[in-house]
């Protein structure tokens, strides 16, 4: 009797199927051709419709080295389209909740949608397309589409932030599913074991995993796993090849220099980056998810159950980013202490609040066991950002945005802000190529 | 089941919604922050972190910590992360001549207020004590 | 050409050893010691012209003065840069070349620069305000900081873009400035987890804060029985300052007795801290070491006994590594004279 089905598939494997995004324009009918996309505003405006909470809708354009600044952005994502295998993406929302992961996923490169809209009166988030802004991250050097969401009357907070998360989603959707039909520019194919699999194929590489740990504190602070709210959950695994195909989505809609948006989730760095040295340089196990609470017993819990996690997998070492700053720091700090306790090393992904002039201790919380720490810069550096002919959103906001002020647009109509304000400056995932160094 | 805890705050919508075991004070969020320390180092221990949420002490204007109904031992942990959390919220309230805090709107205010109330929420609700 | 004033101290401006320690500051024109090799360095671009000495006490002693002192000579030449030391882990020189660095800066803004090995509470105290070339520990070193302070002497002259520590030999100030990568986070936290998993060498990119906790002793049972002694390191000595303690740097402690003394008089102790404003001190030196407080409750019975000694030094820039060594040796007393406890007041 055969005890082994050996005709298992013990591999999933998901290929990216790339598309150059050299422009966005409005056109009668929505079509992608020669790197051009073509949105019927009309059409898209329908399906995201189909909202009964949204009661208008309209679209604009940012393009590389415009003179726009897009003000305030509540979430970036990335343009991705399942074209075969199971699921669809964004499973809980675009798709079912069934497994994605697998499969042909077509992406949008160059290219994304951010969504902006006042939810809240101190809404965050700039994209500066030139100038000094336009250094402090990757969106300026995208074609972006701006829904401006304006939803129903009288609809509370919490309603409305999901309005407006959802439409972006589906948004993304609808712009790379016009390229299902075309021939892709660039392929890029990533494969993952089982566990059980990988550890008998490579028995002399180091086993890591990803700790993500998630945002999940209330009001504009959640995130959500195959659009479950991340609140309470005992920390979990989850495939890497899912997370590319959005099977994480952000609800975050504070502290916009540092979370983690759905478009770092669908791309995210540490990910991408393990996945591509798997089998060659080390053995990358999958990914764990430790929540950010707000009650210290359930930091403890999560951060200790992570590490259970982790000691069953039996790994040698681990990569963790945190989201947001302030209090993350001690679930950031309480899974290295659990980690390095158990043996295993670890590496911590963040950034810093250290001060105008960067003197200032940067974490509101550190550990000894802490030595190993990438640093995406100090969310406190202030700049002038230039005047632009054009603005997307509400101008207004600025003045009100995390690390701008009162008096941030001068009469010259430039805009003084802390680099917090830049949507995704300082991002804990290490999407952006910034660090900081002592002078 | 009923959990003892006490809710120290500057957030007036608590207040309003008559949030249980409610202590308010009319202060600023580095202020608070400064009776939560006091409290601290008499024996009372933490139950939120001092820092909730993602907005930063200098840019909300409001906080609600969760602190233990009854005073014991120091807790060397809960000092340990208060004295954190004031360097870090002192060192942010000298950002600016004016800290972001006392230029917002009432509109922003109201949603600071609503977001505090949620994250605290939350997190009784995370610990099955709501 | 551009002119330069050197500061050195009575040692290396060639005046004499310690028993010189005490001359005021005084100008001699062209560079002197160090200044000679330095002037090589500087070759035709900047010129030492003249070098102000002064001793290490009197600068110590009498540091207001002396810097008016100081400043007088230099506002008579209007040099475009001022170049001190380098002072090596000498205590008083270091805190000297920091002291009229940073007056001079700010009164004149010029350029200033000096060299400290890294432990001199001078480093510590002014390399915020001040370029401080990274120098070795001991005058054996000379040749090897030379070099660095030339180098970076010339960039502040021509007001160069100054790098980084690392590039340029100076003490890092203790600024965390934003710069752009190569590779992004991700791929630097990969590589960094690797290096860390192989055992290879990594440096992190955010150095944690240093940690030197103390787990608080356990409470005393028997506090009716119990002989506590009283330490300060707010500098309360007797008069005269037998033990010579330094104000500021302190090299030692002391162990002074206090038999029969219900409290300390301004007649016989006095405070030699030069961190703090002396003057409550010096009119109740009770206020800094509560000797009338502890006899009041030893009277009412509230502990066993005090200790007829009490152990004092100076903690104003002292060094750690000092600080914990003499820690260290009083606990070692205390345990000798069968103490079970001990009250600690700063200033």
């Amino acid at each position: 009797m055969e005890l082994i089905d050996k005709t298992k598939e013990e591999t999933m494997k998901l290929t990216l199927n790339k598309f150059h995004v050299k422009d966005i324009r409005f056109a009668e009918q929505s079509s992608f051709a020669n790197g051009i996309l073509y949105i019927d505003k009309k059409d898209l405006a329908a399906y995201l419709m189909e909202d009964s909470n949204i009661q208008s809708v309209d679209f604009d354009i940012a393009r590389p080295g415009e003179s726009v600044r897009i003000v305030p952005i509540k979430d970036v994502i990335q343009p991705r389209y399942k074209k075969s295998g199971s699921g669809q993406i964004f499973p809980g929302y675009v798709g079912d909740v069934e497994t994605v992961g697998n499969g042909e996923t077509n992406v949008l490169e160059e290219c994304c949608v951010a969504t902006s809209g006042k939810i809240v009166a101190f809404q965050e988030g700039i994209i500066d397309m030139c100038g000094l802004g336009a250094e402090f991250n990757s969106f300026s050097k995208m074609n972006i589409l701006v829904p401006l969401i304006q939803p129903i009357d009288g609809i509370d907070k919490h309603t409305h932030e999901a309005t407006v998360r959802i439409a972006g989603l589906k948004t993304a959707a609808y712009m790379a599913k016009l390229s299902l039909a075309l021939a892709p520019d660039e392929v890029e194919t990533f494969e993952h074991e089982s566990i059980l699999e990988m550890g008998a194929k490579y028995p002399d590489l180091p086993k890591v995993v990803y700790v993500d740990m998630v945002q999940c504190q209330g009001l504009m602070h959640d995130t959500y796993i195959y659009g479950l709210n991340v609140k309470g959950i005992l920390s979990t695994l989850i495939g890497p090849l899912e997370v590319l195909d959005g099977a994480i989505v952000s609800g975050n809609c504070a502290a916009p220099g540092h979370k983690n948006a759905t478009i770092h989730h669908e791309n995210n760095p540490i990910i991408m980056d393990l996945l591509r040295r798997h089998g060659k340089e080390l053995c990358f196990v999958g990914v764990l998810l430790s929540n950010e609470s707000a009650m210290l017993k359930e930091k403890m819990r999560a951060a200790y159950y992570t590490s259970n996690l982790s000691a069953l997998l039996g790994v040698d070492g681990m990569i963790i980013s945190e989201e947001g700053g302030g209090n993350p720091e001690t679930d950031l700090m309480l899974n290295c202490r659990f980690h390095e306790q158990r043996g295993i090393k670890t590496v911590l992904v963040t950034d810093e609040y250290c001060g105008r002039d960067g003197a200032s201790q940067g974490l509101a919380d550190v550990t000894p066991e802490a030595d190993a720490v990438i640093t995406n810069g100090n969310g406190n550096q202030f700049v002038v950002l230039p005047k632009m002919d054009r603005v997307i959103g509400d101008i207004e906001t600025a003045r009100v945005i995390t690390g701008g002020n009162a008096n941030s647009i001068g009469a010259d109509g430039t805009l003084s802000v802390e680099i917090a304000a830049i949507m995704g400056s300082c991002c804990e995932m290490g999407y952006e190529r910034m660090t900081t160094r002592l002078r | 089941m009923k959990h003892a805890f006490r809710c120290v705050t500057n957030n007036p919508l608590l207040a309003v919604q008559d949030f249980p075991n409610l202590e308010y004070h009319d202060t600023d969020v580095l202020g608070l922050l400064r009776i939560v320390y006091q409290e601290v180092i008499g024996g009372v221990k933490l139950l939120t972190h001092p820092l909730t949420g993602s907005i930063r002490p200098d840019i909300t204007p409001y906080k609600t910590v969760l602190l233990s109904a009854t005073a014991s031992r120091v807790d060397f942990e809960s000092v340990r992360l208060m004295e954190r959390a004031l360097q870090y919220t002192e060192d942010l309230y000298r950002l600016r001549d004016i800290p972001l805090y006392k230029q917002c709107s009432d509109e922003a205010k109201a949603d600071f207020q609503l977001i505090d109330l949620s994250i605290i929420e939350r997190a009784l609700e995370v610990a099955q004590w709501s | 050409m551009k002119e330069i004033v050197h500061y050195l101290n009575q040692f290396y401006g060639q005046i004499g050893g310690e028993e010189f320690a005490d001359q005021t500051p005084i100008i001699r024109d062209g560079p002197i010691g160090p200044g000679v090799a330095l002037q090589s360095l500087l070759a035709e671009e900047a010129q030492i012209t003249s070098t102000i000495i002064c001793g290490d006490n009197y600068f110590a002693d009498h540091q207001d003065e002396a810097l008016e002192k100081i400043l007088a000579l230099i506002d008579e030449k209007r040099p475009e840069m001022l170049i001190a030391g380098p002072g090596f882990n000498a205590g008083r020189y270091g805190l000297a070349c920091g002291t009229v660095c940073d007056a001079v800066k700010s009164k004149f803004s010029i350029p200033v620069l000096t060299a400290l090995y890294p432990e001199n509470p001078g480093a510590e105290m002014f390399k915020k305000t001040v370029y401080i070339v990274k120098a070795p520990i001991s005058a054996a070193g000379m040749k090897k900081v030379m070099p660095a302070m030339g180098k970076l002497a010339l960039k502040l002259l021509r007001g160069e873009e100054i790098g980084f520590p690392e590039e340029e030999g100076y003490i890092p100030q203790g600024f965390r400035i934003n710069v752009h990568t190569e590779k992004n986070g991700a791929e630097r936290g990969v590589d960094m987890l690797i290096k860390k998993l192989r055992g290879e060498p990594f440096t992190t990119e955010l150095p944690m804060p240093v940690f030197d906790r103390v787990v608080p002793a356990p409470a005393l049972k028997d506090l009716a029985h119990a002989k506590i002694a009283l330490i300060t390191s707010g500098g309360i000595v007797p008069q005269g300052n037998p033990d010579h303690i330094e104000s500021a740097n302190a090299s030692l402690y002391g162990i002074y007795d206090i038999t029969g003394l219900d409290n300390l008089t301004a007649d016989k102790y006095m405070t030699v801290h030069g961190g703090y404003d002396p003057v409550y001190a010096t009119e109740d030196p009770n206020r800094v070491l509560p000797l009338d407080a502890m006899r009041a409750i030893e009277r009412e019975g509230g502990f066993g006994e005090l200790y007829n000694h009490y152990y004092a030094t100076v903690g104003n820039t002292t060094a750690v590594s000092n600080a914990k060594r003499y820690a260290e040796e009083i606990a070692q007393d205390m345990l000798r004279n069968q103490i079970q406890a001990a009250i600690l007041t700063s200033n």
